[in-house]
């Protein structure tokens, strides 16, 4: 009986502990479901804006990162400037951030997981881009995914954060020197849309305690407010026409929405908000 | 006594369904959508891999103006029993991949609002594994 009992008391704490544990791993996958730097790596490319290899971070400095902390941040920097490389063409370097980030994850003890092999392979074949889009971006969602199983959401959160930010520093960067007014506004309303997923990303660091993560969340936060104003309107409407088109489901969606204007001061506040909290992600002191 | 056999009971259907998902071998028809996505032009962007009887939802921010395409693959070759469906921000449905009775291999979806959206990939029959690929163009 007394068995019986603490095996049913083990379950109840079982499912109790894992409830706020559950909800911090459901954070983490919507924060990993959205944040796509090749999305705007490929506007970045299409919209015929030339690859600034100034904008992105210096690969070299990976072995001077000692704590988990920067390094799982970092790891999300190098992985976000492989892809805005990938989807440029530029194999040298795509392969050199692929070193750091490969030696990265080996100092977090997750190299595992990267298969440098095949991904040479993939990007010598230039044909192979979506696979090899497939290949680096299932890579990043399977460190996170085995961090977070391994006890260590801190790290697997840091890790999108990095690679979220260098994303919105790319953004900002490219949406500041833009003068095309229509390429100008997409840049905006896709920096506008990231509040959305800032928010989870303050959600998925709040748990923790760590000076560190709480100076960081401190300073997300700050570029949060500078973010609030801007209002991301979605309407439910009349259904666009969903029509049956070369075997295929098309449609045009719900109503539509009116791009967001910002100025270019609110830009430049927020670029250099940007560029400061990266700055201090990737500082080697 | 019968406690005992009820915690059993639940461990074991933990075990079971952690194992049938551990069988769904998405690979094949990951690859199989990129197929479809890369002839239309379309730039990869994600893997949505779904298994487990109640499927799963995924979200994503589409952009005004930007094409997207989710490619779905399951053990059939028309796609029987595996179906996608786009939800907005407020819930409301966009658009289903079963239609009129038929399950279509892809969605092709041009975005007239910006904003977060939901994919809940569903099954309406055994075995329940599949993939979604979301891919767009400008």
């Amino acid at each position: 009986m007394k068995k019986n009992t603490l095996m049913g008391a083990f379950l109840i704490a079982f499912t109790m502990g894992i409830t706020p544990l559950k909800a911090q791993e459901d954070i983490l996958k919507t924060v990993l479901d959205i944040v796509s730097p090749v999305d705007i790596s490929d506007l970045i490319k299409k919209q015929g804006i030339k690859y600034d290899k100034t904008m992105l971070s210096n690969h070299v400095n990976f072995a001077a990162y000692k704590s988990d902390f920067k390094r799982a941040l970092n790891l999300g920097i190098y992985s976000t400037d492989m892809g805005y490389s990938t989807i440029n063409e530029q194999s040298k370097d795509a392969l050199s951030f692929l070193g750091s980030v490969k030696k990265t994850a080996e100092a977090l003890k997750v190299g595992q997981f990267i298969d440098s092999g095949k991904m040479m392979m993939l990007a010598a074949n230039k044909k192979d881009i979506n696979k090899l889009l497939e290949e680096t971006t299932t890579t990043f969602e399977n460190i996170s995914d085995y961090l977070d199983k391994q006890k260590k959401p801190s790290l697997a959160a840091l890790m999108i954060t990095g690679g979220w930010l260098e994303t919105f520093h790319i953004t900002c960067q490219v949406a500041q020197k833009q003068s095309d007014k229509k390429v100008k506004e997409e840049l905006n309303t896709k920096i506008v849309t990231q509040k959305i997923v800032l928010e989870k990303i303050l959600e998925a660091l709040k748990p923790y305690s760590d000076k560190d993560i709480v100076k960081l969340r401190s300073d997300l936060s700050g570029l949060s407010k500078l973010l609030e104003k801007y209002k991301i309107e979605q309407e439910s409407g009349t259904a666009g026409e969903v029509k049956e088109e070369n075997g295929l489901i098309t449609t045009t969606g719900n109503n539509s929405s009116k791009d967001v204007e910002i100025t270019q001061e609110e830009l430049k506040k927020i670029a250099e908000s940007v560029t400061s909290i990266r700055s201090s992600i990737m500082s080697i002191k | 006594m019968k406690i005992f056999a009820l915690n059993c009971l639940i461990i074991v259907f933990i075990l079971f369904n952690y194992s049938l998902s551990a069988q769904c071998d998405t690979d094949k028809y990951t690859d199989k959508c990129i197929k479809r996505i890369q002839p239309e032009g379309y730039t990869f962007l994600k893997t949505y891999p779904v298994s487990g009887e109640k499927g799963k939802e995924y979200s994503y921010i589409f952009s005004h103006g930007t094409k997207y395409m989710v490619a779905l693959s399951n053990h059939d070759a028309q796609n029987k029993g595996f179906y996608l469906t786009i939800y907005d921000s407020n819930k409301k449905q966009v658009v289903s991949s079963h239609l009129d009775g038929k399950y279509f291999p892809a969605i092709q979806f041009t975005c007239k609002s910006t904003g977060i959206y939901y994919m809940r990939f569903s099954f309406d029959a055994s075995p329940h594994c599949g993939v979604g690929v979301l891919g767009m163009k400008r």
